[in-house]
């Protein structure tokens, strides 16, 4: 085998953004710089065209993608993202285990299942479900959530398993953390794409990107009229059939002679492979028609793939000067129209795509935080779930949010947890702020920082912490102070904003008291509150964020003069 | 006594010598948090505190074991919106250390200097009851050093 440049290239590429990926979901400790896993987040195809078409960026870099592939072929797939790097490791470590190379075979392309998956998608965002479909089928988030619900307690739990041992020889610096498992009914869905993956990677290669994913399929039909294609070189071609062997996507037809670029994941195995140098990048607008070439009486006996065309007589049939057998120069009519029907597909698509995702983004959801309007009553019945700070309110993030878990992963207090059906059906897996285990952190925006398409928006700090997510509402019948004639306060000393403070209340007891324009919905007292099972103190949530009002007061005073002592 | 049993730090139990150096703030719920509340930290399980009774429990925890040794940082103590406060503004310059081995005693002083009557923090008086200290300032030996 020949070492090809491209391919450990690509490889390398590949390894490095895989690690870093999966380490910027499986980060328990906030170790990895939330500007990074941004950076790397936001190149994604789906979470940068959204940002882009909802408005919430000048991303350019779903279209960079979309004219790469164009250009060279389906490189997102082999190098950016990550369910695809994620198949390969599967593929190369089941290649391991079975102690022999995964070796596959020609494959037909399953059309109707890849156009079924994409064109369901576009109906999907059309119909005013952008916000579940995409959440659903962006490889990204499903790659994310696999990462961030189903890896990082792991990596937890294996940490915490190690800092016995690692603070007995000295190494001080690993403690332990409590693994953040999801509630089990979202636990599901990471859980049964995983095995679904998993098991297609491990058999199969890439079929999952052939078949199911609908970028897999649109950058294809990009892919499929590119301009510089990976083709077979008929002169160079002894139809060994080592490049069938190492081809993830199935793509490479031998009897006729073509590779199916709709289909192909710019790996470069397959040059990588061929010791004639037989594979080569050719620039050609033509599709490939995928033809079989016609029985010429040449055609050797089908012993499995190989081909032994060394052993016998030279191939009867003469190269012709263009360097094309004749029998595969297609029909220019025929050529003309599948030309024009993938171009005006692709365009449609990807057009079509965004104009749906701009219409069905909930109209009046971008206004900016209006400081007039009064804090709202929740619309909901039960306990309404709160969205994130720099969101906007709830329906905006639902529109917006793939649930790729990535701020849930950032979030150094854990409040962000996915949701199960908190949301309604439409929300599974999109975090919700979840108040009876931790509380959002008052000096801190991280989920801003690192969400890839603006379904949080990056709100610098100080406007962070203005934002109203919703209010809290005391009951007093709960109310430890007021219930039992003790002192508590817990849920004061932990107000940053002071919404809830103390007043004087009957015998020497401090009550503590709302001052609900002050108050961010930021949970600390509903964390804090001691009383169970239902807290005495909790936070509604408002469907629409809003600004809250920040009371400045002087600077404090001397209680008792400085130079003479009280007592 | 409602603090029957609490899961308190190894070191407050096998220290041969037990010093306590607490900040003096304002405490929205507990009123003052000076060197009884102080040892609220060492108790693991603090909700079960709030939950049964604050005041009485902060005092209770001392008859476990009183610190030998009390120094209090008033140096910028929080004077209001104790006690996480909402900017540094709610912190005053006052430029005092206050030692003692009473615990009790140097919390009555500690609310003189914030400007409170010594009844206004329950704790102080619960602990003065308990038998953990004093609160008569005026039969105190107070000894003042002034720095520079």
């Amino acid at each position: 085998m020949r070492r090809h440049w491209l391919k450990y290239t690509r490889a390398t590429l590949a390894i490095v953004i895989l690690a870093l990926l999966t380490a910027a979901f499986v980060d328990f400790r906030g170790l990895v710089d939330e500007e990074l896993s941004h950076a790397l987040a936001s190149v994604q195809f789906v979470p940068a065209a959204l940002s882009l078409v909802t408005g919430a960026s000048l991303s350019v870099a779903a279209v960079v993608i979309l004219v790469a592939t164009l250009a060279f072929g389906r490189v997102y797939c082999s190098v950016l993202c990550p369910l695809g790097l994620f198949q390969d490791a599967v593929a190369r470590v089941a290649s391991w285990m079975r102690r022999k190379p995964q070796l596959l075979r020609y494959a037909k392309p399953a059309t109707w299942v890849r156009q079924g998956f994409l064109w369901a998608t576009v109906a999907g965002i059309a119909a005013g479900w952008a916000g579940l479909t995409l959440a659903l089928l962006d490889p990204y988030s499903i790659f994310g959530r696999i990462g961030s619900m189903l890896f990082r307690p792991v990596v937890t739990a294996i940490n915490n398993w190690l800092v016995g041992p690692a603070n007995a020889v000295g190494l001080d610096s690993l403690y332990r953390v409590p693994p953040q498992w999801a509630a089990a009914g979202a636990l599901a869905v990471p859980a049964a794409m995983l095995l679904l993956v998993a098991l297609l990677a491990a058999r199969r290669g890439r079929l999952y990107c052939n078949t199911v994913c609908p970028v897999g399929t649109l950058l294809g039909l990009a892919s499929g009229i590119g301009a510089w294609r990976l083709a077979i070189d008929q002169d160079r071609c002894r139809k060994c059939g080592d490049c069938l062997r190492v081809c993830k996507a199935q793509c490479i037809d031998l009897r006729s002679g073509t590779i199916d670029n709709s289909r192909c994941v710019a790996c470069y195995n397959c040059v990588s492979a061929c010791d004639e140098s037989g594979i080569h990048h050719r620039f050609s607008w033509k599709p490939e028609t995928g033809d079989r070439r016609p029985d010429t009486g040449n055609r050797q006996p089908a012993t499995g793939n190989r081909l032994p065309a060394t052993a016998s007589a030279p191939l009867a049939v003469p190269p012709s000067p263009t360097g094309h057998s004749p029998a595969s120069i297609p029909d220019a009519s025929r050529r003309a129209f599948i030309t024009g029907t993938a171009a005006a597909l692709t365009a449609a698509t990807g057009v079509g795509t965004l104009l749906a995702v701009a219409a069905a983004a909930t109209p009046g959801t971008e206004e900016p935080l209006d400081d007039s309007r009064p804090p709202e009553t929740p619309r909901r019945f039960g306990r309404a779930p709160l969205s994130p700070p720099g969101s906007g309110g709830v329906a905006r993030f639902l529109d917006r949010c793939t649930a790729c878990q990535l701020c849930v992963s950032a979030c150094p207090t854990h409040v962000l947890q996915p949701a199960f059906l908190e949301y309604g059906f439409v929300g599974l897996m999109k975090p919700r702020l979840d108040f009876d285990h931790s509380f959002c952190n008052f000096e801190c925006n991280r989920c801003g920082e690192v969400c890839p398409d603006g379904a949080i928006l990056p709100l610098p700090l100080e406007e962070k912490k203005l934002v109203r997510l919703g209010v809290a509402h005391i009951d007093y019948r709960k109310c430890i102070v007021q219930a039992n004639g003790t002192d508590c306060a817990a849920c004061s000393e932990h107000c940053p904003t002071q919404a809830v403070s103390t007043v004087p209340y009957g015998d020497n007891l401090r009550l503590p008291t709302m001052h609900p324009e002050l108050c961010i919905g930021c949970g600390a007292c509903e964390y804090a509150c001691p009383v169970r099972p239902v807290r005495a103190i909790t936070v509604k949530a408002h469907a629409v964020h809003s600004r809250a009002e920040k009371k400045v007061e002087a600077p404090a005073t001397a209680p008792t003069p400085a130079d003479e002592l009280p007592f | 006594m409602k603090l029957k049993s609490a899961k308190v730090h190894q070191l407050v139990l096998e220290s041969d010598v037990f010093i306590n150096m607490p900040v003096l703030k304002h405490h929205g719920g507990a009123q003052m948090s000076s060197a009884m509340k102080n040892l609220m930290g060492c108790v693991w399980d603090r909700p079960v505190y709030h939950r049964t009774d604050l005041q009485q429990t902060i005092a209770d925890f001392l008859t476990l074991r009183k610190p030998d040794l009390n120094i209090v940082d008033a140096y910028h103590p929080m004077v209001r919106n104790g006690p996480r406060g909402k900017s540094v503004e709610d912190c005053v310059e006052m430029k005092r250390l206050l030692a003692s081995t009473d615990p009790v005693l140097i919390d009555t002083a500690c609310t003189k200097l914030l400007g409170y009557s010594p009844e206004k923090v329950t704790h102080v008086k619960i602990g003065a009851d308990l038998r953990l200290g004093t609160t008569d300032l005026s039969a105190a030996e107070v000894r003042s050093i002034k720095l520079a």
